[in-house]
């Protein structure tokens, strides 16, 4: 069966960042309305069928409502509880029904959660979060269009994809975790409302993409030591309010802050580095972990991450196919 | 802000005090030692004291038909409170408000409300008082998800959206409008959605943990006592007991193994964890506060069973002005 993975996070887009930045709040009727048009674009490109996770807010099953796709539509059979594991879950099953592709609702954060669950998804991500480094910012209706084709076996993942690096972390009790953006180690000792908002808090940045052109935690890194999704390294930053050297840098939308900056390093592939306590490990923008007084980290950075499908490359390799060009009945 | 050790314990506290107080209620009226209807708190604790412990004493807070936490965690006295349940004289209303009326101006907490959504646009009208007297304060509007329904509401978040005033909403979305769930009554899922529909910012922070809720409202009352307009905060919480009293209805509306799955949630829980986690306070400094605090509540049992109901004469006192009837 020639299946799309259909997922997102209602919750992506909507924390505290809407309080002290220019975030936008996306709405539920918004992601709605994307998940649709990216139904529509599957369906009409020769998906078979699109297996909707079914979020705890059930925006994928009123997107299709009315739609009368009958059996092209399926519902993902799991109970989402509205945490960040139903992502992760959801991913799991797309992985075990062998979807060619999966478009995915969210932010930087909610990237990463899928990743937890298929480490080398054949992945389209759209932006819907706060901080969009990963995902792309595309049409909907070409999203579904490029994932459909890849389900239809009109495009191969091989010539429309490129596999991602991830931030590889080894916590401190032991537990594998990963990020695809950044992992910061952060001046606090809880983990609060998750979101990085001080950015004198910013101890070290640790990015496996880091493009001056972005906003978040990573753009720290971006505006001081460019590393670009193909480039085969990382960049580590040690920050320091007192620092003689700064750099101006949106850590969040609308929100630029002089950093102080200490040393810049490059990090190659493999390379392991070691993040120390005392601190909270921010993961993709969110504060996840908290280390205590002797307690590190080790982050390796890989490229064993997801395949990344690029969207406007798919549809120009699908045009360049003439792949679009049918033959109509006179 | 930064969020100190003593911050931590005082969240701690405050939650304890809501938890301990409103179990005692609630075995009292399972016992019929109090009458009338309860609409126990137990399970959003972290909401009330989250917030109350980001506000200045004199902001103003209005509240809802559960709102004994608000009271409590805005530092209530148990004794007032125990008094005015039971119907009592020495009670925060003379004991002729009983559970949903209670309101201490001193702690300028304007009154619970037995009308869904009617305390919203009391705060309006408080934040409007506060922007004319331009006396730095703010107020704050707790309401559920279920409110958000009615006219009230939207009357209120227009206003206060018109007026820039400096107001905080507050949601405390626990998912249920009384035994409808939210499904059933609203084509949204986030009540944040309807304040960027009047035009102001709105953010979701977890409900079960004091920390988040603290510090999402400190950051929001920053900016809103700055002068840039209100504010929603929406806390996704959950209430362990039924809609009215320990055991309710027995209504269907939700499943036993629901409720059990969001207590391991337990928002006490979940701070007693991160305090001993994080070497603030061990497991027995803890209890201490538990015993301490379960003593005043027993004490203010013993206060309000020992007090007097009010006079026959007064009935009509505090109805019409003057405490003249007519």
């Amino acid at each position: 069966m020639t299946t799309v993975g259909l997922i997102a996070n209602p919750l992506a887009g909507k924390d505290v960042r809407r309080f002290i930045s220019a975030a936008s709040l996306n709405s539920d009727r918004s992601k709605i309305e994307i998940l649709r048009r990216c139904v529509l674009g599957a369906i009409d490109a020769g998906a078979e069928k699109v297996l909707l996770a079914n979020d705890f807010r059930n925006l994928g099953l009123r997107a299709v409502d009315g739609l009368n796709l009958g059996s092209k539509i399926q519902e993902m059979s799991f109970h989402p509880e509205g945490r960040r594991t139903d992502t992760t879950e959801a991913a799991e099953i797309f992985k075990k029904e062998g979807v060619k592709s999966i478009i995915s609702l969210g932010g930087d954060g909610t990237q990463r959660d899928l990743v937890l669950g298929w480490l080398d998804a054949p992945l389209l991500p759209i932006s819907t979060g706060t901080n969009n480094v990963f995902p792309f910012m595309v049409d909907p209706t070409v999203a579904g269009t490029a994932a459909g084709l890849l389900a239809a076996g009109e495009l191969l993942i091989e010539e429309v994809s490129k596999q991602a690096k991830v931030i590889h972390v080894e916590l401190p009790n032991g537990i594998k975790d990963l990020a695809l953006v950044d992992v910061v180690l952060v001046d606090d000792r809880l983990t609060g409302s998750r979101a990085v908002v001080k950015p004198d808090s910013v101890k070290q940045v640790l990015a496996a993409i880091a493009n001056p052109a972005s906003i978040g935690l990573a753009s720290i890194a971006g505006r001081s030591k460019p590393v670009y999704f193909d480039d085969e390294s990382a960049v580590s930053v040690i920050c320091d309010p007192k620092a003689k050297q700064g750099v101006f840098a949106p850590i969040m939308p609308g929100s630029v802050s002089d950093v102080g900056i200490v040393d810049i390093k490059e990090v190659g592939l493999g390379e392991t580095i070691e993040l120390n306590g005392p601190g909270v490990l921010a993961f993709d923008g969110e504060r996840d972990f908290v280390m205590g007084e002797n307690e590190s980290a080790k982050a390796t950075v890989l490229r064993s991450g997801p395949k990344v499908i690029d969207p406007t490359f798919a549809i120009q390799t699908a045009a360049a196919n003439k792949v679009f060009l049918r033959k109509r009945n006179s | 802000m930064e969020i100190t050790d003593e911050i931590l314990i005082d969240l701690y506290k405050r939650m304890v005090r809501v938890r301990l107080f409103e179990e005692e209620a609630g075995r009292l009226a399972e016992s019929a030692r109090l009458p009338g209807f309860l609409h126990l708190y137990v399970g959003e604790e972290a909401v009330a004291s989250g917030v109350c412990a980001a506000l200045e004493n004199q902001d103003q807070i209005t509240s809802t038909h559960r709102g004994h936490g608000h009271l409590l965690a805005k530092g209530g006295d148990f004794n007032r409170m125990m008094a005015e349940l039971m119907g009592k004289s020495t009670g925060y209303c003379n004991g002729k408000g009983g559970s949903m009326h209670i309101c201490d101006l001193d702690l300028a907490m304007l009154g619970a409300n037995g009308i869904v959504g009617a305390g919203v646009p009391i705060s309006v009208g408080a934040a409007f008082a506060n922007k004319l007297t331009n006396n730095g304060l703010i107020s704050v509007a707790f309401f559920g998800d279920g409110a958000t329904n009615i006219g009230a509401f939207h009357e209120a978040a227009n206003m206060a959206a018109a007026l820039s005033l400096p107001m905080l909403f507050v949601c405390e979305n626990n998912e249920y409008a009384e035994y409808s769930p939210r499904h059933k009554t609203m084509a949204i899922t986030d009540v944040i959605e309807r304040a960027a529909a009047y035009g102001f910012p709105g953010a979701i922070v977890d409900g079960m943990d004091a920390v988040a809720v603290f510090e999402a409202t400190s950051l929001a009352i920053e900016k809103i006592r700055n002068g840039e307009g209100p504010m929603m905060l929406e806390c996704k919480t959950y209430r362990f007991y039924d809609h009215v009293g320990v055991k309710g209805t027995a209504s269907n509306y939700r499943t036993d193994e629901e409720v059990e799955e969001m207590r391991k949630r337990d928002p006490l829980v979940v701070h007693e964890t991160r305090l001993i986690d994080s070497g603030v306070m061990d497991a027995e400094s803890i209890q201490a506060i538990k015993d301490e605090i379960q003593k005043e509540v027993d004490m203010s049992v013993e206060f309000a069973e020992n007090s007097p109901f009010p006079e026959l004469e007064d009935m009509l006192v505090d109805v019409y002005t003057n405490g003249e009837s007519s």
